[in-house]
C-alpha cells in the first residue's frame, strides 16, 4: 500500500475518532512533562548520604535553594521514581485511548483485509493514525513541563523547591522527547491494529512471576545493606517492577477472577463476572496501577507513623514534602487507573449494545445493569487496593524493622489511610457508575435491537 | 372452466366491446397465449345468452360495426361469487390463482378480503402438509414438502403482486360511464 | 381473560408512524402469527406487546399487566415473569457463556445459580445444541445462536412467547423442530404464542393469522 493511500485511509478514522486521539495525545503530553521533570530533577546538586549507623549530620544534604527530599541523593532517586511510576499511568490512559473503539477499527480491518490488504498493510494505517497523536503528546510535553517546572519551582518557597532553573538541556530533553512519544504511539497504534493471537501464560507462571517480583522487592534494597544509595537504588529498581509486573498479570488475574465469579452462585457476582472478563485487559491495568497506588500508600502511611512517633523536626519539612508529593503520585495513578477502566467500559457500552438490549428486552432493568457495573468495578480495584496498602504498609513496616532489634515502627496510621482510602475508592467507583448511567440508557434502547 | 369468470372480470372495469376485452386480457396476462377473437365472440355469445352481460350499444367509427358488452347485475354477482371463493391450494399448475389474483386487483372487488382468504386457503393447506401422519415414509414427506414449497411460492407472488399491483379503492362495478382510453 | 389485549394501539418513531390503531386479542392456549411485507410494522407490535417498547398510545394489557401504565422497572420485571423472548439477530448477551445465556432468565428471577445452569443444559439438550455449554456466543454460528436464544425463550416456561422471525437462520429442518418446540411447549403449559414472520410455513403453524400492512391489520384469519 502506498503512503499515500495508507494516508487516505487514515484521515477519515483520525476524524471519527477525534476523542481518542484527544486522549492519546493528553496521555502522551502528560507522561512526556513528568518524564522532562524527572531529567531535570538529576540537575540538582545532590550529596550521598553518609551510610546508615553512621553519626554524621544529616544536615550535610542541607541545601537553601531547594527542599531537602532533592539534595539527597537517596530519597530523589525516590522521587524520581515515584514520578516516572505517575508518567507510566498516564500512558496505561493513552494506551486504553489507543484501543478505544477497536470495534469499529476491527469491522474496518476486515473489509480492508477482504479487499486485498496484508497485516503489514493494517499496522502501518494504526502506526499512522496514533502517531500523529503521539507527536502532538510530545510537543504538548513542553507546556506541561514548563506548568509543573513553575508549580514545582518558583511557585514554592525556596526550601520547598524541587526543580532547579531552566537550561538548555531541557530542551534538548523536550526535541528528543517528539520523535519518541511519535514513534512509541505509533508503534502502539500498530500493535493495536493487528490482532494478537499469543498463548497467554497459565495462571500459576503469572503467581509465580509475581511472587519472585515481590519477593526482589523486599530482598533487592537487602543487598545494598550498608551503602544507602544503592539501597535506595536498587528499591527503586524492584519496585517499578513490581509495578510493571504486577500491570503485566493485571489482565490474566482478572481473567482469573472474572472466572471465579462466574463459578459462584450469586447472580450478580455471575453475571459481572462475564462483563469483568470482557475488559479484562483494561480491567487488569486498573488493577495493576491501583496496587500500585496502595503500595505508596501504605510505605507513605507507616513512615508517617515513624516520623509522628519521633515527632522531631517535622517543620523542617524534608520528609513531609516526600510524604505529600507520595500521597499526590498515588491519587494520580489512581485516578489515572480508575479512568482508564472508565474508558474501557464507555468503549464496552458502545460495541456491546445489542447485547446489552437483548439482555433489557429479556427482563434487565436499568438498575440491575448498573449493579452488575458496579460490582465489575469493585471487582477490579478494591482487592488491589487493599492488598496494596497492606503489602506496602506492613511489608515497609518490617523491613524498617528488620535487623534492628531494638527499632520498633508505627503501623498505626494506616487504620485511618486504608479506610479513608477505600471510602474514597467506593465513591469513585459510584461515580463512575452514575456518569456511565446516561450511556447505559443509551445503550438498552429497543432500537439498539432492530439492527442486523 | 374459469374463462367465463375471467370475462365477466375484463368486463368488470367499464363496458367493452370484444376488440378492447382482447385488448385488456393480453395486457393482464402479458405472458400467456393470446386471447383468440374467435373465443372472446363465443364466450359474449354465450355471456349474453346466459344473463350476465347485455349488449349496451352498437357503435360504428367509420370501421367494422362494433357490439359494445356491459355486465347485468346477474353477472357481476357471479363474478363476486367467483372472486369471493379462494383458487384451490393446488400448488401446482396453478393458473387459477394467477387469474383470479389479477382479476381481483384489477376489478378492485373486494381485494382485500380476496388476499385473506387466499391466504387462509393456502396456509391452511401447508399446516395440513406439514402436520406429516406418524409413519410416513420419506417419500411421502418429499411429496409433502414439494407441494408446501410450491404453496409458499403461490404465496410469495401473492404478496408482491399486491404490491406491484395496487388496486383500485374497492368499488362497486356493474355499469361505469367512464371509459378507459384504449 | 385474554393473554393479550390491544385496543387503539399506534407507535411512532420520530415522525414515522408504525403502527396506527391497531386492536387484537390473544387467547390462552392460541398461536398467532402476524405476517406481513417489511416495514409493516410486525416487529414493532411484538416488541410493544414483550413491554420492551414503551405504549405511546392506546392500551395494552397482557397476562393481566396493564404495560401503559408500567414504568421501565416495572415492565422489566413483567417480561422476566411472563414473556419468553426469541428475537431476530444479536440476541445473545455477547460476554456470557451459552448455558449462561440460556439461564439468564431464571438468574434475573433470583433462582440459584446451580440450578438455573442445570435448567439451561437440559434446555440445550432439548433444542438439539450441541455444543460446550461454555461456549461464548461469538463461537456460535447463526443457527446455533438462534437455537439457544428459543432454549432461553422457555426456560421460564412464558406465559407468552413472542418469536420475531426465529427461524430465519435455520435450514427448513431444524427451523420446523424449533418451532414445533417453542409452539408445543408454550401451548401444553397453557400459554399463548405470538410468531412474527414473514415465512409462510411459519405462520402456517398458527390457528389464526394477523396480516399488518402499512402500520393496519390488512385481515385476520382462523388457520385452524
Amino acid at each position: 500500500m502506498k503512503p499515500a493511500t495508507l494516508w487516505l485511509l487514515a484521515v477519515p478514522n483520525v476524524r471519527a475518532s477525534r476523542t481518542r486521539a484527544a486522549l492519546v495525545a493528553m496521555g502522551t503530553a502528560a507522561a512526556g512533562g513528568l518524564v522532562l521533570v524527572t531529567l531535570a530533577l538529576f540537575r540538582v546538586p545532590a550529596f550521598a548520604l553518609p551510610p546508615r549507623g553512621s553519626t554524621a549530620n544529616y544536615s550535610i544534604s542541607y541545601d537553601p535553594r531547594y527542599a531537602g527530599i532533592v539534595t539527597s541523593a537517596e530519597t530523589r532517586i525516590g522521587v524520581a521514581t515515584a514520578v516516572l511510576l505517575v508518567a507510566g499511568t498516564a500512558l496505561v490512559l493513552a494506551w486504553q485511548a489507543v484501543s478505544s473503539g477497536s470495534a469499529r477499527r476491527h469491522r474496518r480491518d476486515q473489509a480492508l483485509t477482504t479487499t486485498g490488504a496484508t497485516p503489514g498493510d493494517l499496522r502501518r494505517l494504526g502506526a499512522i493514525e496514533t502517531a500523529v497523536a503521539g507527536a502532538v503528546g510530545g510537543l504538548l510535553a513542553g507546556p506541561v513541563y514548563l506548568l509543573l517546572w513553575f508549580v514545582l519551582g518558583p511557585a514554592q518557597p525556596a526550601t520547598s523547591r524541587l526543580l532547579p532553573a531552566l537550561a538548555p538541556a531541557d530542551l534538548i530533553a523536550w526535541a528528543c522527547l517528539v520523535p519518541a512519544s511519535a514513534a512509541l504511539a505509533a508503534a502502539a497504534g500498530a500493535r493495536s491494529g493487528t490482532q494478537l493471537h499469543r498463548r497467554p501464560l497459565s495462571g500459576w507462571w503469572w503467581l509465580a512471576l509475581a511472587i519472585v517480583a515481590l519477593a526482589g522487592m523486599f530482598t533487592l534494597p537487602q543487598l545494598g545493606q550498608g551503602d544507602r544509595q544503592l539501597q535506595v537504588t536498587l528499591m527503586s529498581v524492584a519496585v517499578t517492577l513490581l509495578l510493571l509486573v504486577a500491570l503485566a498479570c493485571g489482565a490474566p488475574w482478572a481473567r482469573g477472577k472474572a472466572s471465579r465469579m462466574s463459578r459462584r452462585g450469586r447472580t450478580t457476582d455471575l453475571l459481572a463476572g462475564g462483563g469483568l472478563r470482557a475488559l479484562a485487559g483494561p480491567a487488569g491495568r486498573a488493577a495493576g496501577v491501583l496496587l500500585g497506588a496502595g503500595l505508596t500508600t501504605g510505605v507513605a502511611t507507616v513512615i508517617l507513623g515513624n516520623i509522628l512517633r519521633q515527632a522531631t523536626d517535622l517543620g523542617s519539612g524534608g520528609h513531609l514534602t516526600g510524604i505529600v508529593l507520595a500521597a499526590v503520585a498515588a491519587g494520580l495513578a489512581a485516578l489515572a487507573g480508575l479512568a482508564t477502566i472508565t474508558l474501557a467500559a464507555v468503549d464496552d457500552l458502545l460495541t456491546n449494545r445489542r447485547g446489552l438490549a437483548a439482555m433489557a428486552a429479556i427482563g434487565a432493568d436499568l438498575a440491575l445493569l448498573q449493579a452488575l457495573q458496579r460490582r465489575r468495578l469493585r471487582a477490579a480495584t478494591i482487592a488491589p487496593l487493599v492488598s496494596g496498602l497492606l503489602i506496602g504498609g506492613l511489608g515497609y513496616g518490617a523491613l524498617s524493622v528488620a535487623g534492628e532489634p531494638a527499632a520498633s515502627t508505627d503501623a498505626w496510621p494506616l487504620l485511618i489511610v486504608g479506610p479513608a482510602a477505600l471510602a474514597l475508592l467506593l465513591l469513585a467507583n459510584a461515580g463512575i457508575v452514575r456518569l456511565l448511567r446516561s450511556r447505559t440508557r443509551e445503550a438498552i434502547d429497543p432500537a439498539n435491537l432492530r439492527v442486523a | 372452466m374459469s374463462l367465463t369468470e375471467l370475462h365477466l372480470a375484463l368486463l368488470a372495469g367499464a363496458p367493452r366491446h370484444g376488440y378492447d376485452i382482447k385488448q385488456e386480457h393480453d395486457s393482464w396476462f402479458p405472458d400467456t397465449r393470446p386471447l383468440p377473437y374467435g373465443q372472446v365472440y363465443a364466450t359474449l355469445a354465450r355471456l349474453q345468452r346466459d344473463g350476465l352481460a347485455e349488449v349496451v350499444e352498437t357503435r360504428v367509427d367509420g370501421g367494422p360495426e362494433r357490439t359494445v358488452y356491459a355486465l347485468t347485475a346477474k353477472g357481476s354477482a357471479r363474478l363476486r361469487a367467483w372472486l369471493a371463493e379462494p383458487a384451490a391450494p393446488t400448488g401446482v399448475g396453478a393458473e387459477e390463482i394467477v387469474r383470479k389474483t389479477v382479476s381481483a386487483l384489477h376489478t378492485g372487488i373486494d381485494v382485500s378480503g380476496f388476499v385473506a382468504r387466499q391466504r387462509a386457503a393456502h396456509l391452511r393447506r401447508i399446516r395440513d402438509l406439514q402436520g406429516t401422519p406418524p409413519g410416513a415414509g420419506p417419500a411421502e414427506r418429499l411429496v409433502r414438502e414439494h407441494l408446501i414449497a410450491h404453496l409458499d411460492a403461490d404465496l410469495r407472488w401473492l404478496e408482491l403482486a399486491t404490491e406491484l399491483l395496487p388496486a383500485p379503492d374497492d368499488q362497486p362495478t356493474v355499469r361505469s360511464d367512464e371509459r378507459k382510453p384504449a | 381473560m385474554s393473554t393479550v389485549q390491544l385496543s387503539g394501539v399506534s407507535h411512532a418513531y420520530g415522525r414515522t408512524q408504525a403502527l396506527s390503531d391497531v386492536s387484537l386479542t390473544v387467547e390462552p392456549g392460541e398461536v398467532v402469527a402476524v405476517t406481513g411485507p417489511s416495514g409493516c410494522g410486525k416487529s414493532t407490535l411484538l416488541m410493544l406487546t414483550a413491554g420492551v417498547l414503551r405504549t405511546q398510545s392506546g392500551r395494552i394489557v397482557v397476562a393481566g399487566t396493564d404495560l401503559a401504565g408500567a414504568d421501565d422497572a416495572a415492565r422489566a420485571r413483567f417480561r422476566r415473569r411472563a414473556i419468553g423472548l426469541v428475537l431476530q439477530f444479536g440476541q445473545l448477551v455477547p460476554d456470557l457463556s451459552v448455558r449462561d445465556n440460556v439461564a439468564l432468565p431464571l438468574l434475573l428471577e433470583g433462582h440459584r445459580s446451580a440450578d438455573a445452569r442445570a435448567a439451561a443444559d437440559g434446555w440445550l439438550d432439548r433444542v438439539g445444541l450441541d455444543v460446550e455449554p461454555d461456549t461464548l456466543p461469538a463461537d456460535l454460528s447463526g443457527g446455533q445462536a438462534q437455537l439457544a436464544a428459543g432454549a432461553r425463550a422457555l426456560v421460564a416456561g412464558p406465559q407468552l412467547l413472542l418469536a420475531d422471525e426465529p427461524t430465519a437462520s435455520l435450514d427448513t429442518n431444524s427451523g420446523r423442530a424449533l418451532l414445533d418446540l417453542l409452539v408445543k411447549t408454550t401451548v401444553q403449559a397453557g400459554g399463548s404464542v405470538v410468531l412474527v414472520s414473514h415465512d409462510n410455513a411459519v405462520a402456517a403453524r398458527a390457528d389464526r393469522e394477523i396480516r399488518l400492512r402499512r402500520g393496519t391489520i390488512a385481515h385476520q384469519v382462523a388457520l385452524s
